[in-house]
């Protein structure tokens, strides 16, 4: 059986330490670098090529999840295993998406840690449980923008100028309509026409109609 | 001396030029004593001859007295009680001597005696009844000419053709402190004294009023013998040549000088009133010290036509008075002191003005302007000091040349302009002082919010990395230690592996809760994500999550209002709404990202919320989102719901 080389990168000595304790127990395993500081790991495993980079997702210098994207794209052959506190889908993915083979929690036990470095170095993914595919899955769906409708977001004072505006009202006459100053009509007609996305008085109409708020038969 | 001329005139002067006695004055009325008693004599002659030539043709001696009667009473009615007498006894003289038997001689019979007697009774009584007629015509004539003499005005005739002056009433010398003897006598002394500048204009007037032959109205000014403006109104009528003699131009000059200087003051009161309400209006524009000051300066530059000036306001912590504003628009040296002691202008209780005009005159004002080296004569300094309710603000000192100075402002006016000012500035001062103090609670509690966070994020990040990298050490210390040992620590060295595991959960929950490091490492989307799981998981109340545009990062400050604004108001909705779903939307629009957080709970009154103690952290929410330039609308009522809107702009200045 191959050796296989790992890095170490955790700016807490305490942490790096306690890793490599646990890591030479194993046989085949060979810890030939640590790291401290995120803006060194990149050039050290460029420099030897380790089979697994264990890396902390909170880095001084440099972000763990930056770091990931950085060494995954310079040394591809480099399997990368984040240790986080996080377990979060959000965390997972963005360092999945960065090139992270593997994502472990720091309270795993050692058997866990030990496990996901093997399946790593196989070539395979490692979600640390509970994290799961599945809830990752389930994340990137509630990330996808929903069919947010900007109408839904006015206020019901700005819907009613919304109306009177798309029936053709003026802001003197809307105004007397709902008893506010025409002053007050014109920042909300502004802040309507902003909150849609409309520019002109037509693009207002065409907005309502398509809404159905007001019809062509009126 | 102005008596004996107008009389001098009236019955010495030539008798067709006065237009006085035109229908009144008979002509027999202005003979002389010459010509009265030669009218005395030819009567008495003339009845002597008709007498005489009568007697010839029928001597009947009754018949010759009829014309001596005529006679006595045309020589008394025409010369008055002397040539009257005179007639009579030459006609009882002529009578006796050539018509009384014996004839040529003066011997009277006794008979008569009787009837000479009888002639000069009657006689007498002629000469009386006409001298009463005669006397009754002088009381008219008298009473018109006192009446033209008492009339307020100056009665002149004048030859239209020479321009010569045949009359001036006496009225010309109290008026005009001329003799009137100057009118009459120099032919160059009327147009003299009329002002320079209307001389053009009464000449062409008076030329009109000749051609058109009709009245002409004028107003002028014409010179006193000291050389004052004396006002005259008058009014000029041609009259044709008649019986009285040629034509002529007659007129009536009142003094309206009194009511001319009236209109004045008048018209200068107005101004007074204008300007002071036009400083004031303008000054009073704006309650912004600064603004004031500057439209203060404007003002008396415009207004006052004050080319030097300073304001002064009282310092309220020495209560002296410092230089605020200084001008000199005409360079003429002003050099106002930057302190001024305050008993230089005013005492506390009463305010103290003055208004001169020579600065070197007044050793309190030299001492106010100090080492002003103004051109003193050619100034006028105006003082007021600000006064409001009692208080002394400040003080203005004005400079203006005297030749700006068309307008006279007293003491009055500037006691009014400084107590208008005055209270403006102590307005402007007050304002002055809120606002500040307003914006430095502003300011301190927006540094409030800034600095929680800070605290929160060192906190939060100290947890995590410091303590949370210290326990994973630990941990895997531990973990180490069960592998060596497997035998006799095992059970104990679990139990300590299970109580870091569980403080590390613990570092790392209380981390998230001050703020979740995601914040800064993924951005707001990641984080509303795990918090909407976490919120759920803790309070059973759902979130609907809708959301567009989120798919990038914005700035920190975006992202961390944005999180704690969506976080309060989930708080708030999951401990007042009392419902099991909340709808949290967020979008991010061309320039900015809203945030809207709608619940269809209880619902409160927001007035009530926002100015309670208990905020319900709204306020702590619109500090935020005003932090960024942004605005929190909050939309709620008892029973309605609550629908809570944040818009925060994407350019925002952030601090």
């Amino acid at each position: 059986m191959n050796e296989v080389t790992i890095i170490l990168a955790d700016d807490h000595q305490i942490v790096r330490d306690g890793l490599r304790a646990l890591l030479t127990v194993e046989p085949d395993f060979d810890v030939i670098g640590e790291a401290k500081d995120g803006l060194e790991v990149a050039d050290m495993v460029d420099r030897l090529r380790p089979h697994v980079l264990v890396l902390d997702v909170m880095m001084p210098g440099l972000n763990g999840l930056e770091v990931t994207r950085q060494v995954s794209q310079r040394s591809p052959k480099t399997r990368i295993l984040v240790l986080s506190m996080h377990a979060n889908e959000a965390y997972i993915l963005a360092a999945l998406r960065n090139g992270a083979a593997g994502y472990i929690l720091k309270e795993a036990s050692a058997e866990t840690l030990v496990d996901a470095i093997r399946v790593v170095v196989s070539g395979k993914r490692y979600l640390c449980p509970p994290l799961s595919d599945r809830a990752i899955e389930a994340y990137v769906q509630k990330a996808e923008a929903s069919a947010l409708d900007v109408y839904e977001t006015l206020t019901s004072r700005e819907r009613e100028v919304f109306q009177l505006a798309a029936e053709g009202s003026s802001n003197i006459q809307i105004a007397d309509r709902l008893s506010i100053s025409p002053r007050t009509v014109e920042v909300h007609r502004a802040k309507i026409m902003q909150k849609l996305d409309l520019r002109t008085q037509t693009d207002l109409i065409r907005f309502a109609l398509r809404r159905g708020i007001v019809s062509l038969e009126d | 001396m102005s008596r004996i001329h107008g009389e001098t005139i009236i019955n010495n002067g030539l008798p067709s030029y006065s237009w006085l006695t035109d229908h009144l004055n008979s002509l027999l009325q202005r003979r002389n004593a010459f010509v009265r008693y030669a009218v005395c004599i030819g009567a008495v002659g003339m009845a002597f001859l008709l007498t005489k030539t009568l007697q010839k043709t029928e001597p009947n001696a009754s018949l010759s007295f009829v014309f001596f009667f005529a006679a006595v009473a045309v020589s008394a009615g025409a010369g008055g009680f002397g040539p009257g007498v005179l007639a009579t006894l030459l006609s009882a003289l002529l009578c006796d001597y050539f018509f009384l038997p014996p004839t040529y001689s003066l011997y009277i019979g006794r008979g008569d005696i009787v009837t000479l007697l009888l002639f000069v009774l009657a006689a007498l009584v002629i000469i009386g009844v006409s001298e009463r007629l005669r006397a009754r015509t002088r009381a008219a004539d008298r009473r018109f000419h006192d009446l033209v003499q008492a009339l307020d005005g100056i009665v002149w005739e004048a030859d239209p053709r020479t321009g010569r002056f045949l009359f001036v009433s006496r009225r010309a010398e109290d008026i005009l402190n001329y003799p009137v003897s100057h009118w009459l006598s120099k032919p160059d002394f009327p147009s003299s004294i009329i002002h320079p500048d209307d001389r053009q204009d009464v000449a062409s007037r008076y030329r009109e009023a000749v051609e058109t032959g009709q009245d002409r109205k004028l107003e002028y000014r014409a010179l006193d013998a000291e050389g004052a403006i004396v006002w005259l109104r008058e009014t000029v009528r041609v009259l044709p040549a008649d019986a009285a003699g040629p034509a002529r131009m007659a007129g009536l000059s009142v003094d309206i000088t009194e009511r001319k200087n009236a209109v004045k003051e008048l018209a200068a009161v107005r101004d007074e009133l204008e300007a002071l309400n036009t400083i004031t209006v303008s000054v009073g524009n704006s309650l912004d010290l600064k603004r004031v000051l500057d439209t203060l300066q404007t003002e008396l530059k415009n207004h006052l036509k004050a080319a030097q000036g300073a304001i002064y306001l009282t310092n309220l912590l020495d209560e002296d008075l410092h230089l605020e504003r200084a001008w000199d628009d005409e360079q003429a040296a002003l050099r106002p002191s930057d302190v001024l002691p305050r008993s230089s202008l005013a005492s506390k209780e009463s305010p103290e003005l003055e208004h001169k005009s020579n600065a070197r005159t007044s050793a309190q004002l030299d001492r106010l302007a100090m080492q002003n080296d103004i051109a003193s004569d050619a100034y006028e300094t105006l003082v007021a000091s600000l006064v409001a309710h009692g208080e002394l603000q400040g003080g203005l000192l004005l400079y203006r040349h005297k030749a700006d100075a068309t307008m006279v402002y007293g003491v009055t006016f500037l006691e009014a302009l400084g107590r208008q000012v005055g209270v403006v500035i102590q307005n402007a001062r007050l304002y002055g002082e809120l606002a500040a103090s307003q914006e430095r609670l502003h300011l301190l509690s927006q540094r409030l919010v800034i600095v929680q966070e800070a605290e929160r994020r060192e906190i939060a990040r100290e947890l995590h990395d410091e303590i949370g990298q210290a326990l994973t050490g630990l941990k895997l210390s531990l973990e180490m230690s069960t592998r060596l040992f497997p035998a006799e620590g095992e059970p104990m060295l679990r139990s300590a592996l299970g109580v870091v595991n569980e403080l590390m959960v613990h570092v790392r929950e209380l981390s998230l809760d001050l703020r979740p490091a995601m914040l800064d490492d993924l951005g707001i989307l990641p984080t509303l994500i795990w918090y909407f799981g976490r919120y759920t998981g803790l309070t059973h109340v759902e979130v609907r999550f809708e959301h567009t545009g989120l798919d990038r990062r914005f700035s920190h400050e975006i992202e961390t209002t944005s999180y704690r604004i969506v976080q309060e108001a989930l708080t708030n909705a999951a401990r007042y709404a009392g419902v099991q779903e909340v709808t949290v939307r967020l979008w991010s629009g061309r320039d900015f990202v809203g945030v809207q957080v709608i619940d269809r709970g209880n619902g409160f009154d927001p007035e009530a919320a926002l100015f309670s103690a208990n905020t319900g952290g709204l306020a702590g929410m619109q500090e935020r989102a005003e932090l960024l330039g942004g605005r929190l609308t909050i939309e709620s009522s008892i029973g309605q719901g609550t629908s809570l809107t944040a818009e925060l702009p994407l350019g925002g200045s952030g601090l």
